[in-house]
């Protein structure tokens, strides 16, 4: 029953630019951010983490968080538009199955979306002709830590969505969110700010092995707000009528 | 066109406009009142440049995706409930056009007052060395006015045009990408065609940071008019082919 | 009487496929011109391009006997109230408001609004957001704001859509009463038959984008010819007399067909029936009806 629900998900994904977006827009700050790194290579000596900071750096703090909040959006719109709740609530599906599906697509699409980056960024450092070993470990870590990070994003982005019918307004709280992020880090409250967590985890301030925060602090934190803004989903979900909004 | 901007206004209740609005101009304050709050004596002197070098960065970061989602709600009203079809027959789709530009080009007056409102405020009570520099405070909220009403103009089309507001905002990413690429790094010779790279070819300000000494030196930079007038160029051009578009789309 | 609407050769292709076809529509004044077609037959397009909101391939439009060209079409259209499709409207606004947007725009007074609000009988739902209304509801409100200018032309498009059947005739009611109480002519599209029989004087039936018939509703009716069935207690040999008679009989069933003879024929029929011995059980008049009528004409090749 799940897996048709997963597999309906899918389908309603077919023929939508999401998927474009996903693709074109990581290759953004991997061409800037490597030209940028080819240009300043006598100031910037740390070859792959610097070059790792160049890419991710902006993305952490404004692209990925306004990217995650669209999709998320585009998620709940599908449901949102033409009276479509009336056809899902009468499905024999429980409302749980259909958010679930649509946290895994997102989740699905946000790993793939990892490998993605962590591809453009080894090319991007072979092209830079980078002598140093590539740190294949490191980035794998920062690479799944960010992933934990942009999750604790997407269960609240799909919140806010499921919450806030308009499709542009949470893109809006989603970018506010990830430059309060940006403050939040430098002044070292990093940790307790769900939009800075992914910024965090992918070591977008200074490639590290260790996390700025230390990491039972940044697991503690990513577990406990994706614990409580999977509860008020759950809360709304079933305290709400949904189909009587419109 | 007086009533037509009068109604865009009715149509627009409750869409929040002027909250996002004050919401970004909130988060400027807070980010300039934070920064300064720990300034040397040194910078405080240059207070008055920190500012012109400071926000374009805050405008290019906010303004856009944040221009991006105001078109879209004042483009989604209509798609909604499929007003278009109703408005081609009692009105030029110009008119349309105009008055939802005019409407997004008041609130963005309106941030830009709030924007020097705070910039006078915590530099008077920072005491901000020497004269206000009037003219460049000029020539900034000029050009911040007509780089950020051009984005919001250009996503306003693209919601007018397509009804999936996905796309829209996708771009609107997409740009304000670039544009905060550029604010950093180095200026290409295609920058001048990406829009959203104006906040920094219209910089005011520079910095010279002198690694051994530690010191900042801020300094002036001459008002790029040449630019400003491509911008401004490029500005009215998309309003005339927009209009044109609109006039003969299908409904 | 004056024509109201008037197309001549009218085209619309969507890359190779024409969606309507050398259309010639003729609405003369003060009718209600029922526009009938099975769904996708071409109205809803044929409708757009009288208001502009589609761009015709070909052909010419004129509408109040003036030809319609990117110049004077809204000028034109300030005479035509329509609802096409969907009713249109703000979701986030009351209906009263909704309307006041129409009113402004179009510069009318303000009693317009209290006016249109009654006649589609929505005065007790004018306060309330149009997203919270029922489909029917917004349907009114739809064709209020069509009338509140109180036009010379009203274009609807399944004016009846989602209303409940009490709503359905009072819609019918209010249609029928438009020419004679403001002087409008209005053009309504369906593909609801018993609708249209119901409302309009003349017919206009389109399939797969050609007019395949336009004339006034009684002509239509009249294409069904009238047969009159006869039932005896001897079929067989009332067939076999009857035929032998040049009476032309077709068995359908207990029933024999023959044409719409007149009065005497009939009573001479009965009287020679008898000499046979054969009675006459049952004389019935049959008529196609009018939905037989339309799908011959629209399924015809």
């Amino acid at each position: 029953m799940f897996w048709n629900v997963m597999e309906a998900e899918r389908l309603k994904a077919h023929n939508s630019p999401v998927w474009f977006a996903f693709f074109v827009l990581p290759m953004i700050p991997a061409v800037l951010g490597t030209l940028n790194y080819w240009n300043n290579q006598d100031l910037l000596q740390n070859q792959w983490q610097d070059l790792w900071t160049q890419h991710t750096l902006f993305s952490c703090y404004f692209f990925l968080p306004v990217l995650l909040g669209v999709y998320c959006a585009w998620l709940w719109r599908l449901e949102h538009q033409q009276h479509n709740w009336n056809l899902v609530l009468t499905m024999p599906v429980p409302v749980g199955y259909l958010y679930s599906a649509k946290l895994i697509t997102v989740a699905v699409v946000l790993f793939l979306t990892q490998i993605w980056i962590g591809l453009l960024f080894f090319g991007s450092g072979l092209l830079c002709g980078l002598t140093a070993p590539f740190p294949l470990l490191d980035v794998i870590n920062w690479l799944l830590c960010g992933w934990l990070g942009g999750m604790v994003i997407c269960v609240l982005q799909l919140f806010l969505s499921l919450w806030i019918r308009s499709f542009a307004l949470p893109v809006g709280i989603a970018l506010l969110g990830g430059v309060a992020g940006l403050a939040a880090v430098a002044k070292g409250w990093g940790a307790y700010f769900p939009y800075a967590l992914m910024s965090i985890g992918m070591r977008a301030n200074t490639a590290d092995s260790a996390l700025s925060c230390g990491t039972v602090p940044f697991l503690f934190f990513s577990i406990s707000y994706m614990l409580l803004f999977l509860l008020l989903t759950i809360l709304y979900l079933h305290q709400v009528d949904l189909a009587a909004k419109e | 066109m007086v009533q037509a901007i009068r109604l865009e206004f009715f149509k627009m209740r409750g869409r929040c406009f002027g909250l996002l609005l004050l919401l970004c101009l909130l988060v400027q304050g807070a980010w300039l009142w934070w920064t300064f709050k720990s300034m040397s004596h040194l910078e405080i002197i240059q207070g008055w440049q920190h500012y012109l070098y400071q926000l374009p960065v805050l405008n290019a970061i906010l303004l856009p995706v944040l221009m991006a989602v105001m078109a879209s709600r004042a483009a989604d009203i209509e798609h909604k409930g499929t007003m278009l079809r109703q408005l081609y027959t009692i009105q030029p789709a110009g008119k349309l056009l105009l008055s939802k530009l005019l409407y997004g080009g008041w609130y963005l007056v309106l941030l830009l007052a709030g924007q020097l409102l705070t910039m006078l405020l915590i530099g008077l009570y920072k005491g901000f060395y020497g004269p206000i520099p009037w003219g460049y405070f000029g020539c900034y909220l000029l050009f911040t006015f007509v780089i950020t009403w051009c984005i919001y103009l250009v996503q306003l089309l693209l919601s007018l045009f397509i009804t999936n507001q996905l796309i829209p905002l996708l771009v609107g990413a997409a740009g304000s990408f670039c544009g905060l690429f550029s604010l950093f790094f180095q200026q290409y010779w295609f920058s001048r065609l990406i829009l959203w790279t104006y906040y920094s070819q219209l910089f005011l300000c520079g910095m010279n940071w002198d690694k051994e000494t530690r010191i900042t030196e801020m300094y002036w930079i001459q008002p790029d008019w040449a630019g400003f007038f491509l911008l401004t160029a490029g500005f009215l051009l998309t309003i005339v082919v927009g209009w044109r578009l609109l006039e003969r789309k299908e409904c | 009487m004056d024509t109201v609407v008037w197309t001549q050769d009218l085209t619309k292709r969507y890359g190779r496929m024409d969606r309507v076809r050398q259309l010639n529509l003729t609405v003369p004044e003060g009718v209600i011109y029922g526009f009938l077609g099975p769904n996708g037959a071409g109205k809803s397009t044929t409708l757009k391009m009288l208001l502009g909101l589609v761009r015709p391939t070909a052909g010419e439009i004129e509408l109040f006997g003036k030809n319609v060209n990117s110049a004077n079409r809204l000028q034109i259209l300030r005479q035509v109230g329509s609802l096409i499709e969907s009713p249109s409207y703000y979701g986030h606004l009351s209906g009263e408001e909704n309307l006041h947007i129409l009113q402004k725009m179009r510069q009318l007074p303000e009693r317009n609004v209290q006016e249109a609000l009654k006649i589609v009988r929505l005065e007790a739902h004018r306060d309330k957001k149009v997203s919270h209304y029922s489909l029917g509801m917004k349907q009114r409100l739809g064709l209020a704001g069509a009338l509140l200018a109180f036009p010379r032309l009203l274009i609807l498009d399944e004016p009846t859509n989602g209303l409940d059947p009490a709503g359905i005739q009072e819609m019918r009611e209010l249609i029928c009463s438009l020419p004679e109480r403001y002087d409008m002519t209005v053009l309504i599209s369906s593909h609801l038959l018993s609708e249209i029989d119901q409302m309009a004087n003349v017919v206009g039936i389109i399939r797969d984008g050609e007019m395949i018939f336009q004339d006034r509703l009684e002509r239509l009716h009249a294409r069904g010819q009238k047969q009159l069935a006869l039932r005896t207690d001897d079929n067989l040999r009332a067939e076999t007399f009857l035929s032998a008679r040049n009476v032309p009989v077709q068995r359908n069933g207990q029933w024999l067909l023959v044409p719409n003879l007149d009065d005497d024929t009939v009573a001479a029929c009965e009287r020679l029936l008898l000499q046979q011995r054969i009675h006459l059980l049952r004389i019935e008049e049959r008529q196609k009806s009018l939905e037989d009528i339309f799908l011959e004409l629209t399924e015809r090749a």
